[in-house]
């Protein structure tokens, strides 16, 4: 299996999209930096975590996921792969896995970028391990939060335009959830609000935010969400069992489709 | 009895309601090429996507090394070499470094094998072209070498001189009778050009339309197709009996009441002609025929011939 994604990540050399891909990393960080003055660790890991996640990472994800899932078919190679013999379902999972590194490896680099942009500022870098974990947390729930919109564009099986076309329909989707309170002022139980998952990761994260130096409305909303933030387990319960749930059906579509 | 490395029992194919292939059965033998010849369209890519367990078959049954291919692909799979239909290859990559990825899947030891492949084919070992920038024949190359890399014991090589020049041809015919006649390989090609089955195969299957109308060797096929006596006369039969009890000759094809065909030239004609006229039989025609492989196929597949 390692090797298998290993010659998955060899197939991306070269892949200008990749290389670019990450060169995003740096956007929002920087921006937020020269745009804004009360620069904290806490502050630039939500710009990390929050837009370049939620905004950036979750489209390039599926952007990512509709190349490798389709690059077989379109280069004839799944003749070659399937004759060693390679199993369809064992080829979807090195193509997970190679979407969860980029997405844990994403978060990762944006996190290196804000903690040097912060420590640049001179302000202090306390609650780093904290920031740490969140942030690479986020990245591995947002890689399960791309999948139902994977498993749209592997069902749909039609070109890359298409693909771009939902993944940004998807990110967009999920940022207004974010912001509504129909969705994220809902207790956790069997409702659509517990499985939308953006707005899950988001009940999740908020509760981290540091109130310190925080307006009188931050701390206002921040008491009137709380009642409906959602624990760690839960969070990665809920979001990998979904994201189980699509690729397990991700690897069927796979698996029906022809050589 | 020979050995035999295929099997095919009745296999079939069916889209829909239309079959591919209908109730084959092939026999390749060890250390033999085998030549799956057919117009395009015939059901050779078909039948070699089932052998190689791209596609399930319908019915039927594959047996490889005497067993059945399903259930057995894992043990059976690497051990074969394959190129079908085009050659399907990452752009972004250099030809070392496909060869690289598959030859890492097939747990292939690394450099000298990928290295003798490119070789083996003309292709240069670590070079920076990508393959995207590959000429037609450079591909071509590029996935014969993918299908020995590994140094299979069966080649599968569906149409593997496409887009290859007359030496570039020549070399894959030579490259590919040495892999048979010094290492003990098994080959199964299929092609629609006739010359160059006729030039490599020591077996040779005709397939139309899904089904196989003929497998012989190409010798016994030659000596079918050569020379024979064609004699149009009033009463075939009588004259088969004539052959028969006169002459001890059984080797003759009846086509018609009216026209057959003696493929045992030992006997004179004028014999022939006087014992059928002695019997009573008007003989309005006797004449010697060289019919070509070419002329052979035309008529077994229905006067359509080879693409």
């Amino acid at each position: 299996m390692l090797r298998l994604i290993i010659c998955e990540i060899w197939k991306l050399k070269r892949r200008k999209l990749f290389q670019a891909a990450f060169l995003t990393t740096f956007i929002m960080p920087l921006c937020y930096t020269i745009i804004l003055s009360d620069t904290n660790l806490d502050n630039m890991m939500s710009v990390v975590r929050e837009e370049n996640g939620f905004l950036i990472l979750m489209p390039l994800s599926v952007v990512l996921a509709a190349n490798l899932f389709f690059e077989e078919h379109d280069y004839d190679t799944l003749k070659n792969l399937m004759c060693i013999p390679v199993s369809k379902n064992r080829l979807a999972l090195a193509k997970f896995a190679v979407i969860l590194l980029f997405d844990v490896g994403y978060m990762f680099a944006g996190y290196g970028i804000a903690f040097l942009l912060t420590a640049l500022t001179g302000t202090s870098l306390n609650g780093w391990g904290l920031q740490f974990f969140l942030t690479i947390g986020t990245g591995v729930l947002l890689f399960a939060a791309a999948m139902p919109c994977i498993f749209l564009v592997v069902w749909c099986n039609k070109s890359y335009i298409i693909s771009v076309i939902i993944a940004f329909a998807y990110t967009v989707f999920n940022y207004i959830l974010r912001i509504n309170d129909s969705f994220m002022m809902v207790p956790l139980g069997f409702n659509v609000a517990t499985f939308l998952p953006v707005p899950v990761i988001f009940r999740w994260i908020y509760q981290f935010h540091s109130l310190e130096g925080a307006g009188e409305i931050a701390r206002n909303f921040y008491h009137r969400f709380s009642p409906y933030f959602v624990s760690t387990p839960a969070v990665f319960g809920i979001l990998l069992g979904e994201g189980l749930i699509f690729m397990v059906l991700m690897m069927k579509v796979y698996r029906k489709q022809s050589v | 009895m020979p050995e035999y490395i295929i099997e095919t029992k009745n296999l079939t194919k069916k889209y829909g309601t239309q079959k591919s292939v209908a109730s084959l059965n092939i026999h390749v033998q060890k250390g033999r090429i085998y030549g799956l010849l057919g117009r395009n369209g015939a059901g050779k890519t078909t039948t070699m996507k089932m052998l190689l367990g791209l596609t399930a078959p319908t019915s039927g049954e594959i047996k490889i090394w005497g067993k059945s291919l399903h259930g057995n692909e894992k043990k059976i799979l690497p051990r074969i070499g394959s190129l079908i239909e085009s050659p399907g290859f990452y752009p972004n990559l250099t030809g070392t470094e496909n060869l690289r990825i598959f030859a890492a899947l097939r747990g292939v030891p690394n450099n000298h094998a990928i290295e003798d492949a490119l070789n083996l084919v003309g292709l240069p070992y670590k070079d920076k072209k990508l393959f995207s920038q590959y000429s037609l024949g450079m591909k071509q190359r590029l996935a014969i070498a993918l299908a020995v890399m590994h140094d299979p014991e069966l080649l599968i090589l569906d149409e593997p001189i496409n887009g290859l020049d007359p030496i570039g041809i020549a070399e894959v015919r030579s490259f590919i009778r040495q892999l048979c006649d010094e290492r003990g390989k098994t080959v199964l090609i299929s092609s629609h050009i006739l010359s160059e089955i006729s030039l490599l195969a020591d077996d040779i299957g005709i397939i139309d339309h899904g089904a196989l109308l003929e497998e012989e060797s190409l010798v016994r096929l030659e000596q079918k197709s050569n020379k024979h006596i064609h004699f149009t006369l009033s009463n075939t039969a009588q004259a088969a009996r004539i052959l028969e009890l006169q002459f001890q000759e059984n080797w003759f094809s009846i086509l018609d009441d009216h026209n057959l065909q003696v493929h045992n030239l030992a006997i004179p004609v004028e014999r022939m002609v006087t014992a059928f006229v002695e019997n009573g039989l008007e003989v309005s025609e006797a004449h010697t025929c060289e019919e070509s492989l070419e002329d052979y196929f035309k008529r077994i597949t229905g006067g359509e011939g080879i693409a």
